[in-house]
C-alpha cells in the first residue's frame, strides 16, 4: 500500500516529476505566509513614473529590524526588441532586490547597471536581479478599460493571466549577486528562493500599480482602479526554459530535502482517520482543482491531452470521494483514499489528491516548509572499500545498470552551456556539434561506467587507492557516496535518452516554486504564472493568505 | 567564483570531479585572502591540456611529484593519506619536487573537517599546521614555492605555534563572503576566458533546437 507515495524509486522518475502541482510547501506559499505572520511592512519610498509609465519605483520592505528595497526600472521598449529569449538585451522593466535602504548614490549606481542585467555589475548587497516584459495586448486592453472608467473582462484577463512576465529571476551568487550562503546568514531570507519569491510578488504588485498609473494619466477624470476580484486573478507571468533542468541534477541534496519534506507531510497525515468536516473540505478542494483544470488555458497539444485526461480522472475521484462521504465508513484513513487514487488514476490526479490533502492539515506542512534547505557539501569516503561502493551502486542505481549506452537512442542527447548567454542547452549528439563539451549531467551513464570498471578490480582495496589510479572517477564516486542516504536526490531516469521530455524536470522545480497555469510552448520551454489568485498587499489577511491554490475566476466572489 | 573556476578547470582538460576539487582549492584560497585566482592565472599554462592526477599508491612514504601541480595530484594524495590515517592513526610522507604546495592547504582543511589533523614540516621549520580553530601557514609556504617537505596527518591535534600574524582564522570566510570577493580583474578575465572554452558556439539551428526561450509574445 502507498508504494508510490513513499518510494523514491517511483516518485523521482521523469513522468512523475512532470505531473507535480504546487502545494502548501511551495516557496511562493510559504513566503506569503511569512510576510503576513511576521508582519513584514512594505511601503513605496519612491514612485517616479512619467505619463507612459517609464521611470523608477522603489518598495521598501521592513522585516524585524532590517530594511530591504526592491527597485523597479521601467523603460520604453520597441516592439522588435521585446523577446522572452534569454539572449535578449533589453526589457520593458528591470528589478533588483537589495539588502538595505537606498540613497540617491546607490540608486544612480543601480540605474546604470540593473537594466543591463547580466552585463551590469552587481555587489553582494544585491540579492536578486530580474526583468520582465509586458503582455502588450493585455496591458493595452487593461489601460484602455480603466482609463474609460470600466473594468476589464475577467475572461480576457484569464486568457493571458498576467500583465508582466519575468524572463529571468537571478539570485544566489549569479553575476556577482549575494551567494545564498551569505543571504541565509545576513538577511531574513533563510529559506531557498524566499528572496526570489518576495521579489516576484512585489513585481506583481508593481504590474498593477503600473497599469493603473498609465490609465490614470491617460484619462485623469474617468480612470478607475482594478476591482479586487480581477486584480487578484492576475499573476506574474514567467517564461522558463532549460536553465532550470540542470539545477535538479546539480543540487541533489536540496532536491532530496524538498521531496523528503513533502513526503513527510503526507506521512504525518495518511494514517489519520477521516472525519466528516475534513472530508467535506477535501471534497470542496478537489472540486476547486477540477474547476481550475477546466478553466486553465494552454495551446500545447501534449498538455491539452494531459489536462483532459486529468480532468476526467479527477472528476471520477471527486465522485468516489462523494460516495465515501455518503457511506460514512468510520474506519477509513486518508491512506485508503490516496491508495485508491494511485491504483486508478493518472499521475496528475494522484498529485492533486495529495496536495489538496495537505491543505486540510496546515499545521503539518507549515513547519516543514520552514526547513527546506540543506548542507549541499559532497565528499568522498576515501576509506570505504570498493565492495561497499559497488553495493551502493547496485542498490541505489540499479535502474541505470541495465541501460545500453551503445544504443544511440540511450545516448542521444547532450547538455551543454551555450556561448551566447552562458545558459544550459540541449543538443543531439549524433546530429549537432559540441558534444565533446558536454556537461556532466548524465548520471546513469557515468554510474554505469564506474560500475563496469570497479567490478574488474580487487574489491578489498579502498576507494582512495582506486582513485589515485583512476582520478577520472572522482566526480561520480563522490556523488554516489554522498547521496547514499538521500533517497530522493537522483532523477531515476536516463536524461540522455532520445525520449526525454525536458520540461518534466522544469515542472518538478516549478511546482516547488508554486507556479501554476502551466503552458508549454515546446518540449523545452514554457510559460507559467506565479501568485495567480493570491491576495495583494492591500487585502492580504489570515483568511486569504493560504486559500489561493488552484484559483479560478470564481474564487473571489 | 567556484563555478567559473570549475568551468575553467574543465576547459583545461580536468575530468569531472577533478575539476570540482581544483575549483574548490582556488575558491577556498581566494575566500581566505590567499589569492587563489591570481595563483591560478600564474600557474595554469603548466597544466593546460596535460592533466595527470594519478600516481602509484605503493609510496613507501615518499612521493616524487615531478613538479606536477597539486591541483591535479593533491586531491588523490590527501584522500590517500586520510585513508591511511584512518587505518593507522598517523602517516608521514616525504614530498619532493612539489610545484605548488599552497594548493594542499584547502585539501588538508577538508580532512580536518573529518577530524584528521595535519602538519607540514621541513627539517625544523613548521610550514603549516591545520587544526580545528585556525590554520598556521608559514610565509615560505604562502609563496607557493617550497618544493620538498614532509606532510604528517594524524588523528591527534597538533600543537599550534605562538605566532599570531601567520594564523588564519576560519571567520575570515564568513567576513569575506559577506563583503563579496573581489579578485584582480586581469586574473578574473584569464579564468573567465579559459572557462569560455567549455561553452558551445551557437548556430541558428542549435539556438532553435536547444534554446529554452521563445518569442511567442502576447
Amino acid at each position: 500500500m502507498l508504494q508510490q507515495t513513499m518510494n523514491s524509486q517511483n516518485v523521482m522518475t521523469l513522468d512523475k516529476m512532470g505531473s507535480r502541482y504546487p502545494s502548501r510547501l511551495s516557496f511562493s506559499r510559504s513566503m506569503l505566509r511569512r510576510l503576513l505572520h511576521d508582519n513584514w511592512k512594505i511601503t513605496k519610498s519612491k514612485f517616479d513614473l512619467n505619463d507612459q509609465g517609464y521611470g523608477t519605483v522603489v518598495y521598501e520592505i521592513a522585516i524585524n529590524q532590517n530594511i530591504y528595497s526592491l527597485v523597479c526600472f521601467s523603460q520604453h521598449l520597441a516592439n522588435e526588441d521585446r523577446s522572452d529569449r534569454v539572449i535578449a538585451e533589453k526589457w520593458d522593466t528591470a528589478y533588483s532586490l537589495i539588502n538595505g535602504k537606498l540613497d540617491e548614490k546607490e540608486l544612480t549606481r543601480l540605474k546604470e547597471n540593473v537594466p543591463l542585467q547580466e552585463s551590469g555589475r552587481n555587489s553582494s548587497k544585491e540579492l536578486i536581479l530580474s526583468r520582465a516584459n509586458k503582455s502588450v495586448r493585455l496591458f493595452k486592453y487593461v489601460v484602455n478599460c480603466l482609463s474609460k472608467g470600466e473594468q476589464p473582462d475577467l475572461n480576457e484577463i484569464n486568457k493571458v493571466g498576467y500583465i508582466l512576465r519575468t524572463t529571468a529571476v537571478y539570485g544566489s551568487g549569479k553575476f556577482g549577486l549575494s551567494d545564498f550562503s551569505n543571504t541565509k546568514e545576513v538577511t531574513d531570507f533563510k529559506q531557498p528562493f524566499r528572496a526570489e519569491m518576495l521579489a516576484v510578488y512585489l513585481i506583481r504588485e508593481f504590474s498593477v500599480e503600473l497599469v493603473e498609473h498609465v490609465a490614470k494619466k491617460k484619462n485623469p477624470e474617468k480612470a478607475v482602479k482594478l476591482n479586487n476580484n480581477i486584480k487578484q486573478h492576475l499573476g506574474i507571468g514567467n517564461s522558463t526554459g532549460l536553465g532550470m533542468a540542470p539545477f535538479i541534477i546539480k543540487h541533489p541534496k536540496l532536491i532530496n530535502k524538498w521531496m523528503s519534506q513533502y513526503t513527510q507531510s503526507l506521512k504525518n497525515i495518511l494514517n489519520q482517520k477521516i472525519d466528516e468536516e475534513k472530508i467535506n473540505s477535501y471534497f470542496t478542494l478537489l472540486n476547486k482543482a477540477l474547476d481550475y483544470l477546466r478553466e486553465v488555458i494552454t495551446y500545447d497539444e501534449y498538455q491539452i491531452k494531459k489536462n483532459t485526461k486529468t480532468t476526467n480522472d479527477l472528476d471520477q475521484y471527486v465522485k468516489y470521494i462523494k460516495n465515501i462521504n455518503e457511506s460514512r465508513d468510520e474506519g477509513l484513513q486518508w491512506s485508503d483514499l490516496i491508495s485508491f487514487a494511485e491504483d486508478n488514476y493518472n499521475f496528475d490526479t494522484q498529485e492533486i489528491a495529495k496536495v489538496q490533502l495537505l491543505e486540510l492539515y496546515p499545521e503539518v506542512s507549515e513547519l516543514l516548509a520552514e526547513d527546506m534547505s540543506d548542507n549541499e557539501e559532497m565528499q568522498i569516503n576515501e576509506s570505504d572499500k570498493l565492495s561497499s561502493l559497488k553495493s551502493i551502486i547496485e542498490k541505489n542505481y540499479f535502474w541505470a545498470l541495465d541501460i545500453n549506452f551503445l544504443d544511440k537512442k540511450n545516448d542521444f542527447l547532450f547538455w551543454y552551456i551555450s556561448e551566447a548567454k552562458l545558459e544550459p542547452r540541449l543538443g543531439e549528439r549524433y546530429n549537432e556539434k559540441g558534444s565533446e563539451l558536454e556537461q556532466n549531467l548524465g548520471v546513469a551513464k557515468m554510474v554505469k561506467e564506474v560500475h563496469e570498471t570497479i567490478i574488474k578490480e580487487d574489491q578489498d582495496i579502498s576507494v582512495a587507492e582506486f582513485l589515485v589510479k583512476n582520478p577520472e572517477f572522482r566526480g561520480i564516486i563522490r556523488r554516489v557516496q554522498s547521496l547514499e542516504q538521500y533517497p530522493f536526490a537522483e532523477v531515476k531516469d536516463n536524461i540522455l535518452s532520445e525520449n526525454t521530455i525536458p520540461i518534466n524536470m522544469l515542472r518538478f522545480k516549478l511546482s516547488f516554486f508554486g507556479a501554476n497555469r502551466y503552458d508549454p510552448k515546446s518540449d523545452r520551454w514554457l510559460r507559467v504564472s506565479f501568485f495567480s489568485g493570491a491576495p495583494f498587499l492591500s487585502n492580504i489577511n489570515k483568511e486569504n493568505v493560504d486559500s489561493w491554490g488552484f484559483a479560478t475566476m470564481s474564487s473571489y466572489n | 567564483m567556484y563555478t567559473n573556476a570549475q568551468r575553467a578547470f574543465s576547459g583545461l582538460g580536468f575530468p569531472y570531479g577533478a575539476d570540482e576539487d581544483a575549483a574548490y582549492i582556488i575558491a577556498w584560497l581566494e575566500a581566505f585572502d590567499l589569492y587563489g585566482i591570481n595563483l591560478f592565472s600564474s600557474s595554469y599554462p603548466k597544466f593546460d591540456n596535460s592533466y595527470n592526477g594519478s600516481f602509484d599508491s605503493k609510496l613507501n612514504n615518499k612521493l616524487n611529484l615531478q613538479n606536477r601541480s597539486c591541483l591535479m595530484v593533491g586531491p588523490g594524495l590527501i584522500d590517500y593519506m586520510t585513508f591511511q590515517t584512518n587505518k593507522n592513526n598517523e602517516i608521514k610522507i616525504e614530498i619532493i619536487n612539489c610545484a605548488d604546495p599552497l594548493f594542499l592547504i584547502p585539501l588538508l582543511y577538508r580532512s580536518m573537517k573529518k577530524n584528521i589533523f595535519s602538519n607540514i614540516v621541513d627539517g625544523k621549520d613548521t610550514l603549516a599546521v591545520i587544526n580545528k580553530e585556525n590554520i598556521f601557514i608559514h610565509p615560505k609556504l604562502k609563496k607557493n614555492k617550497h618544493s620538498n617537505f614532509n606532510i604528517i596527518l594524524s588523528k591527534k591535534i597538533f600543537e599550534t605555534l605562538d605566532n599570531n600574524k601567520d594564523f588564519i582564522d576560519y571567520s575570515t570566510l564568513k567576513k569575506n563572503l559577506s563583503s563579496g570577493l573581489n579578485p584582480n580583474s586581469v586574473d578574473w578575465d584569464i579564468i573567465s576566458e579559459i572557462a569560455f572554452r567549455t561553452y558551445v558556439p551557437e548556430s541558428e539551428e542549435s539556438r532553435e533546437k536547444g534554446a529554452g526561450g521563445g518569442d511567442a509574445n502576447d
